[in-house]
């Protein structure tokens, strides 16, 4: 577990984390989203101690981590950044053995991990891991940057603006991988982005900073629908914001009973998936059915757009 | 494509321009210009001798020939390889038949004339010497390749001096008198430069370190090395002559180890305090431009600053640094010649008893062997520091 507690950062008069408290659970996803220079990546580092607060202490797993030597904190703590920041003299293995050196790994677990990492991120071991980063694409260089981050089996990834370099298509896979890595490794992760869809999609829970203050933190639902100051509510406002609230949605949340016609919608789809099935198709009403294909009842376009207008007061 | 722009085309790519210019300027020097000069003795004028009129009939139709054909490859686009092969071809045996030029010229019991290149030969010597250089940049060789290349035409010239063919030539009856003097001091001139930008390299690495890891220490300590860079090296020799001799006179052991007012201690002492300035601030700039993010990479990833600076910055720096040393060194091997005006030695010290007796060629024979070590030097370092960017 992660509690920042009454965090603050001074570059001279400019405060640029302004007595921020945060916690973060153990195998939680926490999306800080902010606008540049919220002071989202400046707290991101305090973590791992890249940067020192002016006041206030960050502890993890109940220690104080400025009683912890940085080097040694930071070979615990995984840390992915913008670009990659791959060192460019060195081949994608030796880039991803990097800190299992530094702890004195034996040879064979070093090469036996940086194998089963490369595997997981979808890349062939015998013909990426020789390679220089400038032989390797924007996509395959972020991949290799997130295998460094985990090649020591930390519990804690921290990433700055992961995906920001990346071309919409391979970003959007990339985050999809991420998902999936989260799932399988039950990491703890702390992502800062300036994209709210991007903090909706892989933050359990999203705080939101605005001029090194934080303005709200709750789960990407309770974001979208409820903002709490209008900061948040400009940084959420847009014309699909319905559609962004009903994503985060599934159709088991509106499941009634009843029978439908036509095509069944799955009772995993998300709010969006079903409201477009129905639009696309004329229908006011479609069956639902579980994983089995069982029928579960009906979803209606009623309650539909019912999920994706404001909330009332 | 019309006609005209057909044969437009065609043109441009028919003559390679560089070798164009140098093989007019090569035949049109050794058409018009002297070939040699000849002076009755060593310090009075020369007087222009042209091609035809210093080497025997075949000797000078075959220089001809083999110039023109060489002019007609390097004027044409043709292989680098081709280019380099012509160029060196042409440049060896202009020498070979200078060489030649004293025995057709004068007579055998005549000990005090004295031949030399004359700016004919000079031109056409420097423009095809200036394409073989060209095409070896052409040829785009790998840094390894590059300092093999560069030995095998030291040897080559190694070679055909030792081979005798040029003894008659008026640098080499300046060098045959001199021979254990000169390799003497070319031994102190090698010492002194190489000796003072190791020891530069010693004391200006740490503080190159302290520098980029202090940027308040940063100012004052390159405005300190800038200051001294500025005072004239023979000022600086003679300002050190005074605290030296002092040092000399009260301290037997710094007597005994050789250190004196004059000589090469001081000498030595200010080529590495002018060497200072670009080991210094090479070390600072070439380890501040080493990527932000490999820096950041490297603490996230758990590094110490030490381990850091060593596996990431270090490696990443070391084409800057070694550019910076190159410079350094060619600086250093030029200014050890004036050392000689305090009595150090090196090879500044047959310029300036060349320059006493109004004899030219005395002065290159100091100058020659210099300008082709700094030349040398510069080569194997611009390589090395290609191999690190790799």
């Amino acid at each position: 577990m992660i509690a920042i507690e009454r965090l603050s950062k001074r570059y001279g008069e400019t405060a640029a984390v302004a007595d921020v408290s945060l916690e973060i659970a153990e195998g939680e996803s926490l999306a800080i989203v902010g606008s540049s220079g919220s002071g989202k990546s400046t707290l991101l580092k305090t973590i791992n101690r890249l940067v020192e607060p002016s006041a206030g202490r960050v502890v993890v797993d109940g220690e104080d981590v400025s009683t912890v030597a940085p080097h040694l904190l930071r070979r615990r703590i995984g840390y992915v950044m913008q670009g990659a920041g791959l060192f460019p003299h060195r081949t994608a293995f030796e880039n991803i053995s990097t800190t299992p050196r530094l702890l004195r790994w034996e040879e064979p677990r070093i090469r036996a991990r940086v194998d089963e990492l490369l595997t997981l991120l979808g890349l062939d071991p015998a013909t990426y891991g020789p390679r220089k980063p400038h032989e390797l694409s924007g996509g395959e260089q972020q991949r290799v940057g997130v295998a460094r981050a985990l090649a020591a089996e930390p519990r804690v990834l921290l990433m700055d603006e992961p995906f920001g370099a990346l071309d919409p298509a391979v970003r959007a896979k990339a985050q999809v991988d991420l998902a999936a890595l989260r799932k399988r490794l039950g990491l703890t992760i702390v992502l800062v982005t300036h994209d709210m869809d991007e903090a909706a999609r892989l933050g359990d829970r999203i705080a939101v900073m605005h001029r090194g203050r934080l303005l709200q933190q709750g789960t990407p639902a309770e974001i979208f629908s409820r903002p709490a100051t209008p900061e948040v509510a400009a940084l959420v406002a847009s014309d699909d914001r319905p559609f962004r609230l009903l994503a985060l949605g599934s159709v088991r949340d509106l499941v009634e009973p009843g029978s439908a016609a036509g095509d069944p919608v799955a009772v995993e789809a998300t709010l969006r998936g079903a409201l477009g099935a129905l639009l696309w198709s004329r229908r006011d009403a479609a069956p639902v059915v579980g994983a089995g294909g069982e029928a579960l009842g009906i979803v209606t376009l009623k309650r539909l757009i019912e999920a994706g207008a404001e909330p009332k007061a | 494509m019309t006609a005209i722009e057909a044969s437009a085309a065609a043109g441009s790519s028919t003559f390679d321009r560089l070798g164009l210019l140098a093989a007019g300027v090569a035949i049109s020097g050794l058409a018009l210009g002297p070939f040699a000069t000849l002076k009755p003795n060593r310090i009075l004028d020369g007087a222009p001798v042209s091609l035809f009129a210093a080497l025997s009939p075949p000797v000078a139709a075959a220089v001809m020939l083999l110039a023109a054909a060489a002019a007609i490859v390097v004027a044409l686009r043709t292989p680098a390889l081709l280019r380099l092969l012509a160029g060196l071809a042409v440049a060896a045996a202009l020498l070979i038949a200078l060489g030649t030029a004293p025995s057709h010229l004068v007579a055998r019991d005549d000990m005090l004339a004295r031949i030399g290149p004359g700016w004919g030969f000079w031109l056409a010597f420097l423009a095809f010497a200036l394409v073989a250089s060209d095409a070896i940049v052409r040829l785009r060789l790998r840094p390894l390749m590059r300092v093999a290349a560069l030995a095998l035409v030291l040897a080559g010239a190694g070679a055909l001096f030792a081979s005798g063919a040029l003894d008659d030539l008026s640098l080499l009856k300046e060098y045959a008198p001199r021979a254990q003097a000169f390799w003497s001091e070319a031994r102190t001139h090698l010492l002194l430069s190489f000796g003072s930008v190791a020891a530069a390299l010693t004391l200006g690495v740490p503080l190159g370190l302290a520098c980029h890891f202090s940027p308040r220490f940063e100012g004052p300590a390159l405005g300190f090395l800038t200051a001294i860079q500025t005072i004239p090296s023979i000022a600086l020799f003679a300002l050190l002559i005074a605290p030296l001799g002092w040092l000399a006179a009260n301290l037997p052991s710094a007597s005994a180890v050789g250190i004196s007012g004059v000589g090469i201690a001081p000498a030595f002492v200010a080529l590495t305090l002018y060497a200072l300035l670009p080991v210094v601030a090479g070390v600072a700039s070439a380890l501040a431009s080493t990527p932000r993010d490999a820096v950041e990479a490297a603490r996230a990833s758990g590094m110490t600053e030490r381990q850091a600076l060593l596996l990431v910055k270090a490696p990443l720096a070391a084409p800057r640094l070694l550019a910076s040393l190159r410079v350094t060194l060619v600086q250093t091997i030029g200014l050890a010649t004036v050392a000689a005006l305090i009595g150090a030695g090196g090879f500044g010290t047959f310029v300036f008893q060349g320059m006493g007796q109004t004899a030219i060629d005395l002065v290159l024979l100091g100058a020659v062997p210099t300008v082709a070590l700094a030349f040398a030097a510069s080569v194997a370092l611009d390589a090395a520091a290609e191999a690190a960017a790799r």
